[in-house]
This record gives C-alpha cells, structure tokens and sequence, in this order.
C-alpha cells in the first residue's frame, strides 16, 4: 500500500523543496519506489534540485489536462532507478489545477509507486490546498525562527481541520552554538509551542546549500544533513508504530540534546 | 431559400464556390452568408484561396460576396483565382509562397530578456535582444535569433520546417527542438560559474540530427557552398521543387 506525504510549511525559504528531494532520494536509496510531485506550478524548483530540469517535456498540468499519459511526463532520476519526479508547469498557475484532479492523479499514481511525495508552494491558498488534497500524511517543516513557527502553526491548525491525522514535523537549520547560547529556539523549545510530534531535527550547514546548486541531493553523503535526512526516511519507513519510533533518539537528536543539557 | 443555390466545393488549397447563374445577386449573397455561418466551425482561421464558379461577377460584387464570406466564418481568404485548368497549381503557390514566407524570411524582434516561465511564440522567424534565462520558452515557426545568453528552451521550426535553425551569442540552453528533432543539454553544474563568453554558435538540422556548431567563417562558407549545390540541382530538375513545397505543407 503506497503513502502520500505532502511536505509543507507555510513560510517559504525554509527548505520544503530541499527536504522532498532528499527524503524521496533517501526512500529510493533504502529500494523504495518513489514519485516526487511538484505542485508549486509556475514557480518550480524541484527538477533544479533534482538536477532534472533539462529532461522535463511534459509537466503535471499536461497530465490533468490529458495531453499526455503520466508515464511519459514521469522523469526517472540520475542515480536511482526507483526514483521519479512529475515536474510541475512553469508557464502555467495555480488555479490550471483542482484539487479533484489532484486525487485522481495521486491514485493512478499509487499501484505504481510505495512513496508519493508532493512538494507544497509556500503560502495557504490554492497551491497548498492542491497539495494536501491527496495525502495522508504531512511533514512540516519549520525553523526555530518566530515567523516560521506561527506559520508551521497555522498550517498545522488547517491540515488538523482538513482531517489529516499523521502530522510530524521537521526542524531545520537548528545552529548548536547559537542554541547553546540562548540565541535561538531549542528544539524542545519549538515542539512545545507547536505540540507535534517530531520526526528528524536538520542542522544548518554548507553542504545543503551546496548539494542543492549542483542538482545533487546531500543524503548519502558523509555530511550530518545527510545522515539526518536518511534517519528521517528510516523513521518513515518504520511508521507501522510510530508513535515509539518517532521519539526514539537518534544520534543527531541525541547529541544535539546532550549537547544542550551539558550547556544547562 | 433554393437550397442549391451555393456549393462548396474544395481541393487541397481552396475553395472554390458554384454560384446559380439565375438567381438575383442580392438573394445569392445572402445564401452564401448563411452558408458559411453553417460551416463557421469546420473552416475555423483556415488559409484559403477562392474561386468563383458558374456566374459572372462583377468586381464589385466579388468584394461583397468575400465580404459575406469573412463577415460570417474566420476563414481567411488569402487571394482570388480566376477559373483556369491549371487552377490547382496556381492555389498550392499562392498558398505556399505567403506561409513559407511567413516562417523562413520573415522576422520579428523582440526587445528584453524573457525570464522563466514566460514563453515567446511567433509565427515568423524572431530575433530577440535579450536574455531567454532558464525556464523561458520562444516557439516560432521559423528561426530563432538570441542576441545574448540563451539558456531556456528554444524551438524552431514548430510546424515541422526541418531548414530551421536556434543560433545565439551564448548557447546553453536546456532543451533545443527544431521541427521534430529534441535535444537536452549535458547537465553541467558542477563547474558551472553562471558567467560566460559570448561564443556564437548555431543549431540546425544535420543528417537527422541537431548539430551545434561555431558561427563562424568556416560555417558560412559551409552554408554558401550548401546553396550553391541546392541551386545547381533545382535548374536540372525542375520537378522537384514541387516536392519539397509539398512537404513543407504538411505542417
């Protein structure tokens, strides 16, 4: 049985498109079949990302409005064979698709695929209301910035009301030093205001911004983003309990709260 | 209303209109008006060249006759063709000459850069002073000109002219597509600075496939000796000029 995810926050800039291609690249790494799905229509970036951008002939508004079958519009990723992303149009908006559409796709999609991840457009309008049309799960994603937070806030507040149950939340570019400080939000800090559960804890470093300008995703790499994206895939992977799993410490987790209680 | 008034008749490049010779004009000119209200949809923005037949029409009464015809459908009637045998022939050149005209000599220019997700269509050929940054698009049914760093996707020739070229002072662009032929660019990110010199290159159709090649002395040279052997072969064979404007029509 394949999962939707959709991945949203609300603000923009706080690593939505990044994180969707670094946890599909990481399901596909663990043998998964994974769909990528842009819906940030008119301002697409995931193919960027991904390094696909060249291959893209047909696009998600070619499919709902049938000018195409979706296997053709479906790009196969560089490095993993289980890996695909359905880019989103460039010159088209928002409003070229229903959320009824949306369903429809997502479900021809399913028997192909185990993961299907759609990357959500900053904002709450329709873009993001396509995205979470179809899913069953969210991850937000946030940073322990006060603007971001009140977002990741909201946009938990409207998937509760959409009826979504699996909300699990994302914290990025967490700096230890400046927590350690007392200049940033911990991460307790923020999952006590937003009262989600959490699922992986991202640091801020070089090597995602890196990555991301060179079309490559970081996971699989050496790097701590890396290693924290990957553990985010295992604890999706491992979600037929996941209440237990998700607050099972993981090594970034721990030692960032180790780090943090010997400061304390 | 005598039903059989007006027929339509047609061959590959128009129209040509069988007009009752007895009916008074004023009744005739409304009949064919409604007519061609009914066909409206069929004809749609077609290209046509006219003929009358079975009547003879004074000037002024073939302006008002086109006049019924333009008034009541988006037919676009491109010229009138006197009654001849040879008539076909006449229909097929007028035709071809005013659309390959259109997309090979024809231009148009257009001033700016075009950033992503803005998509340039012309039905000419389009030179354009500006950038076309990554996610931009420029259709045109002819030839593709970028005077600065083209970089989006570019598509020349879109109704399958395969003589069509992209030539730009910087070409990197994501995707080319002459006529029916696609190509993508080598993804190469990893040294790429984002700044680069003006190194004037053209695309065109070689032997089935695109071919990125220098714009320079030698291609020129290429392209004159090119023409010149075309000429020498049209002068033997005259027949086959026929050909080609056969398939250029296709699109």
């Amino acid at each position: 049985m394949s999962e939707v995810i959709v991945v949203t926050s609300g603000k923009g800039g706080v690593g939505k498109t990044t994180s969707t291609a670094n946890i599909g690249t990481g399901l596909a790494r663990m043998d998964k079949k994974v769909v990528l799905i842009d819906t940030d229509i008119g301002l697409r970036n995931l193919d960027v990302v991904m390094g696909l951008e060249n291959r893209i002939v047909y696009n998600l508004v070619d499919v709902t409005e049938g000018n195409c079958r979706i296997r053709q519009a479906l790009i196969k990723d560089k490095h993993y064979p289980g890996l695909y992303l359905l880019p989103a149009a460039q010159t088209r908006d928002k409003s070229c698709v229903s959320q009824e559409q949306m369903r429809k796709l997502v479900d021809d999609l399913k028997p192909i695929f185990d993961y299907i991840i759609l990357d959500s457009p900053a904002g709450i309008e329709q873009g993001f209301r396509n995205a979470c049309a179809a899913a069953d799960r969210a991850l937000v994603i946030t940073t322990p910035e006060v603007s971001a937070i009140r977002d990741a806030d909201r946009i938990i507040g409207l998937l509760e009301s959409d009826g979504l149950r699996k909300i699990d939340l994302i914290i990025n570019r967490i700096r230890p030093d400046m927590v350690k400080r007392g200049d940033m939000m911990s991460v307790e800090d923020v999952t006590d205001i937003l009262s989600a559960s959490l699922i992986g804890v991202l640091p801020d470093e070089e090597a995602i911004v890196i990555a991301s300008n060179h079309g490559e995703p970081v996971v699989g790499t050496d790097s701590l983003t890396g290693q924290a994206y990957m553990n985010i895939c295992r604890r999706l992977t491992g979600e037929k309990v996941p209440l237990l799993n998700l607050y099972k410490p993981l090594s970034l987790r721990s030692r960032l709260s180790a780090f943090i209680k010997k400061k304390a | 209303m005598k039903r059989n008034s007006v027929i339509i008749k047609s061959n590959t490049y128009g129209l040509i209109l069988i007009l009752d010779p007895d009916l008074p004009f004023e009744e005739l000119l409304s009949d064919v008006g409604q007519k061609f209200r009914d066909a409206a949809k069929f004809f749609k923005n077609a290209k046509m060249a006219l003929t009358f037949r079975g009547r003879v029409l004074t000037r002024e009464q073939e302006r008002r006759l086109i006049c019924a015809i333009t008034e009541n459908s988006s037919l676009n009637i491109l010229c009138l063709v006197d009654e001849q045998p040879e008539a076909e022939e006449y229909y097929k050149e007028a035709i071809v000459r005013s659309t390959q005209a259109d997309e090979q000599s024809d231009g148009q220019f257009y001033r700016g850069t075009l950033r992503s997700g803005q998509v340039l269509e012309a039905e000419k050929s389009v030179v354009i002073l500006g950038d076309v940054n990554p996610g931009a698009q420029v259709i045109s049914r002819g030839n593709i000109v970028v005077l600065g760093c083209c970089m989006g996707n570019v598509y020349a020739g879109a109704s399958g002219n395969r003589d069509c070229f992209a030539a730009g002072l910087i070409m990197k662009p994501n995707q080319v597509r002459i006529a029916d032929k696609t190509a993508r660019s080598a993804i190469t990110k990893k040294n790429d600075t984002g700044e680069y010199a003006i190194d004037p290159k053209i695309i065109t159709i070689r032997e089935g496939h695109l071919k990125l090649e220098p714009l320079n002395g030698k291609f020129f040279a290429d392209m004159l000796e090119e023409k010149a052997e075309e000429l020498s072969e049209g002068v033997s064979e005259k027949p086959h000029t026929d050909e080609t404007a056969g398939s250029s029509d296709k699109s």
